[in-house]
């Protein structure tokens, strides 16, 4: 039992550790909280069931395609929208609001072009179950877990070890400072909000087949990727993960142990007790913005 | 003819108060058209929500997007005391405000500590809790997902329709919230919260207990947000989760931006405009959603600091030509 | 009146004050200087409630105040003005001044809320007081101005005011002087004299232009590194060999 609950933990916790690190990444980048990342997730699961189930593309194909439209969505995202809003030095607040608004725009949309009602997404391995410790378990689970490590592999490595990342990094710290060495702030601000939004993507398109395609999901994931990425200490990549393992794990084992109906109850509850007693997150992140 | 110039812009500010005396008289205008009234309902019920929003997000500074909990903390609270202890109503509704107004105080005694992305993630999660709690209540009290039938206020058995009479007491609580919060903001207690949003560590360094302040601005929101979920409850006669649901919150946010924050009007203006967008809008289904996206978009690359702010601004910029005018003339 | 015992504050290994003690007398003006990282503006935190000190006392007229809340501090009777400009700065000029006497207004939240006779007619002497204090430092014909609107000096100017608004016994001053012309800084030592004259207060004062401090200073205290390397008159100090060094370095 307690396996099958750490797996379901691990499998929820990479996702919302995913959609938690864009928000992170782009609240250290631009000091706001984007509220439509979870909508840029569905986004991503949208795109690939149109790129795999309709098209009929190669499942590599569709999650390159996928994640590189979800990329240039993040991109002129903030080229058009948060950095013109951004420049009327309005306050933070209207620029979440426009976050909002964006939300509201996407989920539209999807609606517009794929209807409402949910759409399922075909398994695209061979191998549709695996068998680990005695329990089966779908494959796209365990893979989920695999995805979410790689990635946040690769953003560590990005970010700390890329010239291109640690400028990215240096931008987010200290604008000004990082201008007066040639940085361009305004180019790693936007690559920071595309590499959110095709996380978002790829966090997406993987679940596809675990939780189907549906508009829905975006606010209830958004919800989750925030709270994860605050508890874990927002703004702090690692936190993030950390974040949405917590979550996932208060939730996977609140439901096992005590009950199925309260597992929310509980994993709010218990974000509530985490903001009241170490408000800076479990990592202590440091306030962008106060 | 210099006279008359000057006697109507010494006194052109209450002239702007005159169309208000219409208000009353609406109900009138709208005798066959009931949905319009019922309109003007959910308008009162809202801008006492909004109302209480401003005090806590405009004059204080602390954003939240637990409206909607506190909404719902009201309108259930008033109907299932009346239910389980055969209160009257005139009893549940005020302890159900005061349920509402306690609990935002004791909420806010950890949470003043916590800021914007903090604050927020903690005013979610409180929305999360509230929905929890309503759709999983102990004995299934609260009819869970189902919602739950609510009694509905009728005032005299005689004279006007329920909902005319309605319009006429929401009308008097309108009047009693928005007067007091008027009162409020304007006097040493709204002082301090001004003082707290603008800058918390001067204001700190001042003699405000900041801490004290902010509990009592949740204190206030709770109470307001409370009363009119109260309202909404025994007009409709039926509440559900979804009026506890967290885009609910966001709804009222966008009311107290739109019409401008930390302003007298601001809510009144905000609550009425949004309320009609929405009527307008849901007619379009589908599109609503897009069309709701794109004016939230307009408003903010156009009109960012709300209604109010709008009037002030273009006054303002009347006023130094006129002045210019004058300048010139002399 | 106030004093401070051995005073010491660490940020983790940095000791950013050491066991400095130091005493500000009743109508009195002691200034406290140092270069640059001394530790005054430190001092000052602690003082006002910013910074609880890890080891030390502070005591103001026999009161122990280490540790406590900013809002305290002040009630108790210590104002402070700010290194950087502190003030309200989307507020009025005046109600900058007002908030600067919240704590002495008595008016709880049912008398706000109701405006009752009790708080119309502490308003009515609160405003009266503030525009007092305005016309003190030639502020008042810019009393509805926006704080933040008001050109540099004079925003210095209102701090002071709104810090005085209080009736403090003790004003912290940190750097009023900095970045004043030559003539602001003589209106400002003009200000200072009459402050101490007409309230009876006492001042302590960090401040780094040095002609302003030899003026009008009582007593000075100096600090480099976090420790106190010499006090006395302004004559002692004037002629004191590690004053002369801690400020040029030795050759």
């Amino acid at each position: 039992m307690f396996t099958r609950l750490l797996i379901a933990a691990l499998v929820a916790g990479s996702i919302y550790g995913l959609i938690a690190l864009g928000y992170s990444l782009i609240y250290r980048a631009s000091g706001i909280m984007n509220l439509a990342q979870g909508d840029l997730m569905c986004l991503g699961g949208f795109l690939g069931y149109t790129f795999y189930s309709k098209l009929g593309f190669p499942f590599l194909i569709a999650l390159a395609l996928t994640i590189f439209c979800c990329f240039i969505v993040g991109f002129i995202l903030e080229k058009i929208v948060i950095r013109p809003i951004f420049q009327k030095s309005t306050t933070t607040s209207v620029i979440i609001l426009a976050t909002v608004a964006v939300s509201y725009i996407i989920q539209s949309l999807e609606i517009i072009i794929w209807g409402a009602a949910p759409l399922s997404m075909p398994s695209f391995l061979s191998l549709k179950t695996v068998k680990f410790m005695g329990v089966i378990y779908q494959t796209e689970a365990i893979l989920c877990i695999g995805v979410a490590f790689i990635t946040m592999l690769g953003v560590h490595f990005f970010m700390k070890k890329t010239s291109f990342g640690i400028a990215m990094r240096a931008a987010a710290m200290d604008p000004v400072a990082a201008r007066s060495c040639g940085i361009n702030v305004e180019q790693t601000t936007r690559m920071t909000w595309a590499i959110s939004t095709a996380i978002a993507g790829l966090a997406g398109i993987m679940v596809g087949p675990l939780y189907g395609v549906t508009t829905t999901l975006g606010t209830y994931m958004s919800s989750k990727g925030f709270a994860s990425a605050v508890v874990g200490g927002y703004g702090d990549m690692y936190g993030a993960i950390l974040g949405g393992g917590v979550l996932a794990s208060l939730e996977s084992f609140s439901a096992g142990y005590i009950s199925s109906t309260l597992k929310q109850l509980i994993a709010y509850l218990a974000v509530l007790f985490i903001l009241f007693v170490k408000p800076r997150g479990l990592l202590n992140a440091e306030s962008v913005k106060d | 003819m210099k006279i008359i110039t000057q006697f109507s812009r010494e006194n052109k500010k209450y002239l702007a108060y005159l169309p208000l005396l219409i208000i009353p008289f609406f109900p009138l205008f709208l005798k066959n058209y009931q949905y319009g009234i019922m309109l003007l309902c959910f308008a009162e019920i809202y801008i006492i929500a909004t109302t209480g929003l401003d005090v806590v997000y405009g004059y204080s500074g602390q954003i939240t997007f637990a409206t909607s909990a506190f909404f719902g903390i009201g309108a259930y609270s008033s109907q299932l005391l009346h239910v389980n202890f055969n209160l009257p109503l005139i009893i549940t509704i005020p302890m159900a405000s005061l349920i509402g107004c306690i609990i935002a105080m004791i909420f806010a005694i950890p949470v003043s500590k916590l800021r914007f992305a903090f604050l927020s993630l903690s005013t979610i999660s409180f929305g999360w809790v509230v929905y929890q709690l309503i759709t999983r209540s102990p004995g299934g009290i609260t009819g869970d997902y189902n919602g739950m039938f609510v009694e509905r206020i009728v005032f005299f058995e005689n004279g006007p329709d329920r909902i005319t009479q309605y319009f006429y007491f929401g009308l008097i609580c309108v009047i009693l919230f928005v007067g007091l919060k008027l009162l409020l903001v304007r006097s040493r207690v709204g002082r301090a919260f001004l003082a707290i949003k603008q800058n918390v560590h001067a204001a700190e360094g001042m003699g405000i207990n900041v801490r004290k302040y902010k509990v009592y601005a949740f204190g206030v929101y709770g109470l307001y947000a409370a009363f009119a979920g109260t309202l909404y409850g025994h007009l409709v006669g039926f509440i559900s989760p979804e009026t506890v649901a967290e885009t609910q919150s966001v709804l009222f946010l966008i009311m107290a931006m739109f019409g401008g924050l930390a302003s007298n009007w601001g809510p009144l203006i905000g609550a009425t405009s949004i309320l009609l967008l929405n009527d307008a809008l849901s007619h379009f289904e589908q599109y609503q959603l897009l069309a709701y996206g794109i004016l939230l978009i307009a408003f903010i690359v156009f009109i960012p600091d709300g209604v109010v702010g709008l009037i002030k601004r273009t006054t303002s910029r009347v006023n130094e030509k006129s002045e210019k005018v004058n300048n010139a003339e002399n | 009146m106030l004093k401070i015992d051995e005073l010491t504050i660490r940020f983790g290994n940095l000791v950013a004050v050491n066991h400095v003690s130091l005493e500000v007398p009743e109508n009195k003006i002691v200034a406290l200087i140092g270069p640059n990282g001394a530790g005054k503006t430190t001092l000052f935190n602690c003082v006002s409630g910013v910074y609880t000190p890890n080891h030390g006392e502070i005591s103001f007229n026999g009161e122990s105040i280490a540790g406590k809340r900013p809002y305290y501090v002040h009630n108790a009777g210590i104002s402070r003005t700010y290194q950087i400009i502190n003030l309200f700065a989307d507020m009025s000029v005046i109600d900058n001044v007002i908030v600067g006497m919240h704590d002495v207004l008595k008016s709880n939240f049912f008398d706000s809320l109701f405006h009752t006779k009790k708080h119309i007619d502490e308003e009515r002497t609160g405003q009266k007081k503030a525009m007092d204090l305005l016309k003190f430092v030639n502020l008042e014909e810019k009393a509805n101005h926006t704080a933040g609107s008001l050109p540099y000096g004079e925003q210095r100017r209102l701090e002071i005011v709104r810090a005085l608004a209080s009736n403090p016994k003790i004003l912290l001053l940190d750097e009023p002087a900095a970045g004043m012309n030559s003539q602001e800084k003589i209106v400002l030592d003009a200000i200072l004299r009459e402050t101490v004259k007409r309230w009876g207060l006492s001042i302590l004062l960090v401040e780094h232009d040095m002609d302003l401090v030899m003026s009008i200073s009582d007593y000075i205290y100096v600090l480099s590194f976090g420790n106190k390397i010499a006090e006395g008159t302004v004559n002692e100090i004037q002629h004191s060999p590690e004053v002369i060094e801690a400020y040029l370095g030795s050759d």
